[in-house]
């Protein structure tokens, strides 16, 4: 049900821009580039049913004029220092605190699902999966195809009862 | 015909092209029974019905894949409902993770097969009125489905850091911890259940029931949205839907001399209610064995991700519906869910391969509710109990003593604004606390409940055979018939419940 098509309004997508910067401070030296992030992320959004999504989009273009008042700009405008404090005073706001925590989680995710970042921090799944998937052969290789194989024979057998002789689970 | 069909081989190779171009109709396909879903329960019901000589069509919403990789959004975006982030409105709101793919559940689940506890299947049997529960035949039953999707324990070797220290520190404790027994071939401990099994150790219905099914002649489609089930009278007929393709939408019906929906827990009281179903305890019930999770962090590298998924469960307070488990979950979950941003995220990040995330879950003392509101769509609402949020706090001081035991240095809490723990005697702090339910982290991943079976009509929407009340040939099969929550995990009871129901469809068919 993704949907492909799905795009962010202009300010939600600034907004969400400007806040990546705030989410994310570490991403230059990691090499990340902050748009990549946001496109995760808007890709993310367009996966959700409507009706988050469309919370997260209307919670961005909040975040985006609700600096108008006391910052005298769009959020989008602000430079680092005055989004970071903007962002903290929705962080420390018991009622838009939920809201602040779901567009930084989302952006957290978008950033933390980055190959680079993911490198930095150690996580190294492909190389993990591709030595125990090699091991699982060399080891099981004979007994997985066994397996396969009684499956085969229980396929052609009449299988309404248990064949006879077979151990039951290990309990 | 021994293949998963797939949106691309609409309408071409189903066949109605001609006639869909000249007349603007339908493509209508004609078989025994038809099955909704391709999950723990349909594709179970699908094998057994098949095996027993009927023609079968299943339907599944969800693409067919095969291949599986360790990209945690690109999984859940193919894999999973809403991006596996389906909420249940609630104060704290519950995020629910549902498959929707071919296998469904089993496909993204981390396999773990327990039969139905004794006092439940007991409790079922003696106030749902589900006649002779314990028998040597229910018995017989959980055995061939352990048979058919190989449950069975780990090769000892794939035991990784993070279930070792919770075996550990739980049998430091003397408490009970158990080996969990899960559907796999020589799992290769890659740790991806959650996001398919890239080796194909694991027997999700992909590639045990579905496969078998299609060997006795069902035939099996993917990309398949059913939106209602049409009736001739109060005798269910077949299914209409759409199929997911891009470039146009193609409607389908099937046609059918009887309809099993098994499209879990949330999504089959909608069908039933979109085609017209007003029984009033449809999508009531609902039950979720809502969890909570805390992050520890040691001062070793514990890389979780090496090892399989889950080995072990602490089962000592499984009286008090209580279980734990260590479960380790990818960086870009982890980020998601710490509630935090910049530095402080930073920091704890950087430490990810020092981290065991271990989660606990409990039987649900309350109940939620299945909606379905205009355009059709279910929406879950869910609202903690005071009880259940107290067991949760219990809970998760009981885990982290025993992490603290085992060498954790800082514990991050699922409860918002209340400090980390870095030592043993925080847990004072956290005892004499009160938490605020409303601030409670929540998810899960059983849903259950929203269809019950059982003897009463005005209590159950399904006999005790899955059948729904006041309706001929409409069937549900999979958790939405569970009574009551079941404490543990799910996918073996819903296969045996299809396993059970699918005999007495076909007997009196």
């Amino acid at each position: 049900m993704t949907d492909a098509t799905f795009r962010l309004p202009r300010p939600a997508r600034q907004a969400l821009t400007t806040l990546a910067a705030v989410v994310c401070p570490e991403a230059g030296q990691a090499g990340v580039a902050l748009p990549d992030v946001v496109d995760h992320t808007e890709r993310f959004l367009g996966s959700l049913a409507p009706l988050p999504r469309f919370a997260a989009t209307v919670g961005l273009c909040w975040l985006e004029y609700s600096a108008l008042f006391p910052a005298g700009a769009r959020f989008s405008r602000l430079s680092t220092s005055a989004a970071e404090d903007h962002f903290a005073r929705w962080w420390d706001n018991k009622t838009v605190r939920p809201l602040a925590e779901t567009l930084a989680g989302l952006l957290g995710m978008s950033y933390y699902e980055q190959p680079a970042v993911q490198e930095q921090i150690g996580y190294l799944p492909d190389l993990w999966i591709e030595r125990v998937t090699r091991d699982r052969e060399a080891t099981y290789g004979a007994a997985i195809s066994d397996h396969q194989q009684t499956l085969r024979q229980r396929l052609q057998s009449n299988l309404a009862g248990p064949p006879s002789g077979e151990k039951g689970v290990v309990r | 015909m021994s293949r998963v069909f797939t949106a691309a081989d609409w309408p071409d190779v189903i066949g109605g092209e001609r006639k869909q171009r000249l007349f603007g109709q339908q493509v209508t396909l004609k078989c025994d029974t038809v099955i909704v879903g391709s999950g723990a329960g349909g594709a179970a019901t699908a094998a057994e019905l098949a095996e027993r000589g009927q023609d079968v069509i299943v339907l599944e919403e969800g693409g067919y894949h095969t291949r599986f990789e360790a990209q945690t959004s690109k999984m859940v975006q193919m894999l999973y409902r809403d991006g596996g982030v389906t909420l249940a409105a609630g104060r704290p709101p519950v995020i629910v993770s549902e498959g929707r793919c071919v296998g469904g559940s089993t496909t993204v689940n981390g396999g773990m097969s327990w039969r139905t506890p004794e006092e439940i299947l007991a409790r079922w049997q003696t106030e749902h009125g589900l006649g002779e529960l314990l028998s040597p035949v229910t018995e017989q039953i959980f055995e061939r489905v352990e048979r058919l999707i190989s449950a069975r324990l780990n090769d000892e070797h794939t035991i990784g850091r993070d279930n070792a220290l919770l075996r550990d520190g739980a049998k430091q404790r003397g408490w009970k911890v158990i080996p969990n027994i899960r559907n796999q071939v020589h799992c290769a401990g890659s740790n991806n259940c959650a996001f398919g099994c890239p080796t194909g150790a694991k027997q999700s219905t992909l590639v045990s029931y579905l496969p078998r099914a299609m060997h006795f002649g069902a035939r099996v489609f993917a990309d398949c949205r059913v939106d209602r089930v049409l009736f001739r009278g109060k005798r269910a007929v077949g299914v209409s839907g759409s199929v997911a393709r891009h470039d146009r939408q193609i409607r389908f019906r099937v046609l059918a001399d009887r309809v099993v929906v098994a499209a879990g827990a949330s999504q089959t009281p909608a069908l039933l209610a979109r085609s017209g179903i007003k029984h009033h305890q449809l999508g009531r019930n609902l039950a979720l064995h809502p969890n909570t999770k805390v992050i520890a962090l040691f001062d070793e590298p514990v890389r979780g991700y090496e090892g399989a998924h889950q080995l072990y469960q602490v089962r000592e307070f499984e009286r008090e519906g209580i279980l734990m488990a260590a479960v380790n979950i990818p960086p870009a979950v982890v980020a998601m869910t710490l509630r935090s941003y910049g530095p402080r995220l930073h920091r704890l990040m950087q430490r990810y391969n020092d981290m065991v995330c271990a989660g606990l879950l409990v039987e649900d003392s309350v109940c939620g509710r299945v909606w379905t509101v205009p355009g059709g769509r279910p929406l879950m609402s869910y609202q903690i109990s005071d009880f259940d949020a107290q067991r949760l706090q219990r809970g998760t001081i009981l885990l982290c003593q025993l992490l603290f035991d085992v060498g954790a240095t800082r514990i991050v809490l699922p409860f918002d604004g209340v400090a980390d723990l870095t030592s043993p005697d925080d847990l004072q702090r956290l005892k004499s606390q009160p938490i605020d339910k409303h601030h409670v982290e929540l998810s899960s991943v059983h849903i259950m409940c929203t269809a019950r079976m059982g003897g009463d009509p005005k209590r159950h929407v399904c006999d005790p055979h899955g059948a729904v009340y006041d309706r001929q040939q409409l069937y549900v099969c999979d958790a939405s018939l569970f009574p009551t929550p079941i404490g543990v995990n799910p996918m073996e009871t819903v296969m045996a419940l299809a396993t059970r129901n699918a005999a007495h469809i076909a007997a009196t068919a």
